[in-house]
């Protein structure tokens, strides 16, 4: 006898099934992802960063581990080949929804920066107290991570 | 009790000698002079002989005015400067004790410094009596023998208790904070009832404790053991759970367990008289005492008999260290496979940790997501629900749109986190258990190995031994049973030692329990909520009585919470008239006064009425109120009044009245006639 069948015996008032939604990473939500992105931006010099920047940001900020290792980069306790990056999928949407809300400009397709809207905003997540963690981390390295340092990392140039 | 019987006001001028004495009867005494004729200099200085000038204000300055500090007016308006100053007060208490306060306004002494007679200095000049210097308002003058604080508290016969403060560990309640209560004054007195208490001093909650202090509430009292009891009840469970872990790791050492022992504290003795120790003996647990007597009684058979030669038992030597070997491989393989089960347990112990922590992370961020979304919709949602550019609805996430069909809402994501955590916990919590299991086989094995090896090593010097020596095995049996006989007394001395402990700590667990079964439900007990009710009930007769009309005085209650007068369970606040406030005031406060004559209270039998500043709005007729305060007398009460009402209406209210009146035509603060003129 197929399960349901047997359940419906079981019971004797009618009942049905519905699905139900699906549980996802917080770091998945809009606003944590937005949230981020804007913090980094915040953090970065003159308020703007490439998307590279971003995506390195975005996937080490995530986790503690990831953030332990960018400490110990920039103490020059690991080398910049000692670094994983990966390119984070939803930085992208991130960075679209944010660019359509009005809270980042996108300059010739490479630079990201903070709207006067944008700043607003990250006056508001400071106040509400969450990601504590992750913008002491962003406001530590954000002005540190270099183009140049990250040209070292992306490109792997020390193995060479 | 606390009464006051004479007030003496001293000022050295340029033109000689002012001063003002008043005598107090013993039951309603009436003040009159006009404004600003120093009638309330005279309250106030009472006041500062009583070094109760915090009262008012946290300021230590002196709350007189200019006429006892800078220059007093004759009946002619001329002004003489203040040169020196004094004030006197002589006070008497229950025990009928009477004492005199001498205290300094301007002068060359510290006026911190209050002199005490001990004898009625003022009304009898004759008595000599002992004289103690005191210090007040300094910190210490509630507490230490030479405060004047700590001694008044003691000479009216109270003994403060101890309160919750904001910013210091427990202190007393201060005499500032309970005087209000009884004694009114001018300025700030009637600002709020029952009364204006100063908050400054940091104490919790110190409108409530200083009303349950002066009705001798048992409230807070009750209040504070119930929290000493749930302290003293988690030491208790603290003390068994310490006793239990040092008697478990002391029988683990020598192989054992113990039983039937329940891990939380009871009261019931019987459960303590079923623990028992449990050994490990070949691969079975026996219970501690069958095992001793088994090993006393092998031991003393080894004792009495001779010890074998090699000779005799060599076939029997060979039997023996076949088995030894058999029973080695055995446990070896025993403890192998208990190795890597534990090794298993290990990996799936750091695993779970590992998922516990990630868990934890993800928590962290919805929580964090929840946060966003309460906060920043105030200037742009960042979780749009549709997209800003094209309308389409959206999910919040940044997947793929298509990716999912529908996503949790946030607050159900976290409730799910939540519950997964609690899941991995238990199972994290369950495997510990079974590796501690596991460890304690272990142990168990070992030991019985290094027997074992033993054994056999000396079973192998007997078999090369020549036929005639002594069996070192046999020797070593009997000292091996001899030590572990010696060694299980002693786990049972500790273990009985133990339970002896345990059992204390039961009976201390029991007498808690008793206790706090014995304390009432109800916040109030039963005397206090038959005193608010009786306090009720007189505020309300007398609110009908003074013509108390903003609503049906049967209405007024006082609230069993906050001790405010109320109705229906809101505090009464702007609604009443500024002449129905005090009349109100004159309800609770003689109130208490009365209430004191039925019900057991800490209520000095004294109060002191300043009428407030002409206020003309809030003019009401003390008739009534006098009328009701003259029945002070008879309950052996005192109550001061000062007023400024028109002498004539006054001279009738108080024609018909058992009372005393001091009636100033002029000033009270007068030039003195010395003796000689």
């Amino acid at each position: 006898m197929p399960f349901e069948t047997q359940l419906r015996k079981l019971f004797d008032a009618p009942f049905s099934f519905r699905s139900r939604p699906e549980p996802i990473a917080g770091d998945l939500r809009m606003s944590w992802g937005i949230s981020v992105l804007l913090l980094s931006l915040l953090y970065s010099r003159g308020r703007k960063a490439s998307f590279q920047k971003l995506q390195f940001l975005a996937h080490s900020v995530r986790i503690p581990e990831g953030r332990d290792d960018v400490r110990s980069l920039l103490r020059a306790e690991l080398r910049p080949s000692d670094i994983s990056v990966r390119v984070e999928p939803w930085l992208n949407r991130a960075i679209s929804y944010a660019y359509a809300l009005g809270l980042v400009s996108v300059h010739k397709g490479k630079v990201v920066s903070l709207t006067d809207k944008g700043l607003e905003i990250t006056g508001d997540i400071q106040k509400s107290g969450a990601l504590a963690e992750e913008g002491v981390f962003l406001k530590e390295v954000a002005s540190k991570v270099t183009d140049a340092l990250l040209q070292r990392i992306w490109r792997m140039e020390d193995l060479l | 009790m606390l009464r006051l019987r004479h007030l003496r006001l001293r000022a050295e001028t340029s033109a000689g000698p002012f001063g003002a004495d008043l005598a107090f009867g013993s039951g309603l005494t009436v003040i009159w002079a006009d404004n600003t004729k120093g009638k309330s200099t005279c309250m106030q200085a009472m006041l500062y002989a009583l070094g109760m000038e915090r009262m008012l204000s946290p300021r230590r300055e002196i709350p007189l005015p200019h006429a006892m500090t800078n220059y007093v007016e004759d009946d002619d308006r001329k002004r003489h400067t203040v040169l020196e100053s004094t004030v006197a007060l002589e006070i008497e208490n229950r025990a009928g004790q009477t004492i005199t306060i001498h205290r300094p306004v301007k002068s060359k002494l510290d006026n911190r410094l209050v002199t005490v007679d001990f004898g009625p200095s003022l009304t009898n000049p004759d008595a000599k009596a002992r004289r103690r210097n005191f210090f007040v308002s300094d910190p210490g003058a509630a507490s230490r023998e030479d405060g004047f604080h700590y001694f008044l508290e003691n000479f009216i016969g109270w003994d403060l208790p101890t309160v919750k403060r904001y910013d210091a560990p427990d202190g007393k309640l201060y005499l500032e904070t309970v005087f209000p209560l009884f004694w009114v004054e001018q300025k700030i007195g009637w600002s709020s009832i029952p009364a204006a208490i100063p908050t400054y001093l940091r104490i919790r909650e110190v409108h409530k404790r200083a009303v349950e202090f002066i009705m001798d509430l048992d409230v807070y009292r009750l209040e504070l053991r119930r929290q000493q009891l749930a302290e003293q009840l988690a030491a208790n469970a603290q003390e068994w759970r310490a006793c239990l872990d040092e008697a478990e790791r002391s029988v683990r050492r020598s192989g054992g367990r113990i039983e039937a022992l329940p891990p939380k504290q009871t009261s019931i003795l019987d459960q303590l008289s079923q623990a028992h120790v449990l050994i490990a003996e070949n691969a079975e647990w026996l219970p501690l005492s069958l095992l001793m007597s088994r090993l006393r009684a092998r031991a003393s058979a080894l004792g009495s008999a001779p010890v074998p030669n090699v000779g005799s038992s060599a076939d029997g030597l060979a039997e023996e260290l076949n088995q030894a070997n058999k029973r080695a491989d055995d446990l070896n393989a025993t403890r192998l496979f208990a190795y890597s089960a534990k090794q298993i347990k290990d990996a799936d112990i750091s695993s779970l940790a590992r998922r516990i922590k990630s868990l934890e992370e993800d928590l962290q961020k919805n929580l964090d997501v929840q946060k966003l979304q309460r906060f920043s919709s105030s200037v742009v949602e960042m979780t749009p629900e549709r997209c800003p550019t094209c309308e389409q609805a959206l999910i919040d996430t940044l997947l793929r749109q298509e990716a999912l069909s529908a996503v949790m809402p946030i607050e159900d994501n976290i409730e799910y986190l939540r519950s997964e955590l609690r899941m991995f916990k238990d199972i994290l919590a369950r495997e510990q258990e079974a590796i501690t299991e596991l460890n304690r086989n272990i142990e168990v094995s070992d030991r019985e190995l290094t027997e074992l090896y033993a054994l056999i090593r000396s079973l192998r010097t007997d078999l090369v031994s020549p036929n005639t020596s002594p069996s070192l095995a046999a020797i070593e049996e009997r000292i091996r049973t001899e030590n572990r006989v010696r060694e299980l007394e002693e786990m049972e001395t500790t273990f009985q030692n133990m339970i002896d402990q345990l059992k204390a700590i039961s009976q201390e667990y029991a007498k808690l329990l008793a206790e706090q079964a014995f304390l009432p439900r109800e916040k109030l007990s039963q005397t206090d909520s038959v005193k608010l009710s009786q306090l009720t009930r007189i505020v309300r007769e007398q609110a009908k009585q003074f013509g108390f009309s903003t609503f049906d005085p049967n209405e007024v209650s006082i609230s069993d919470d906050s001790y405010r007068p109320q109705k229906e369970g809101f505090e009464i606040g702007f609604e009443t008239s500024a002449s129905d406030a005090i009349r109100l005031k004159w309800a609770y406060q003689l109130g208490l006064l009365e209430l004191s004559s039925v019900e057991k209270t800490n209520h000095p039998d004294l109060l002191v009425f300043d009428e407030p500043r002409q206020q003309s709005s809030a003019r009401v007729s003390f008739q009534k109120l006098l009328e009701r305060a003259s029945s002070a007398k008879a309950r052996g009460q005192q109550v001061i009044f000062s007023t400024s009402e028109d002498l004539t209406v006054l001279r009738g209210i108080i024609a018909g009245l058992d009372c005393e009146a001091l009636i100033f035509p002029g000033y009270l603060i007068k030039p003195l006639l010395s003796p000689s003129s």
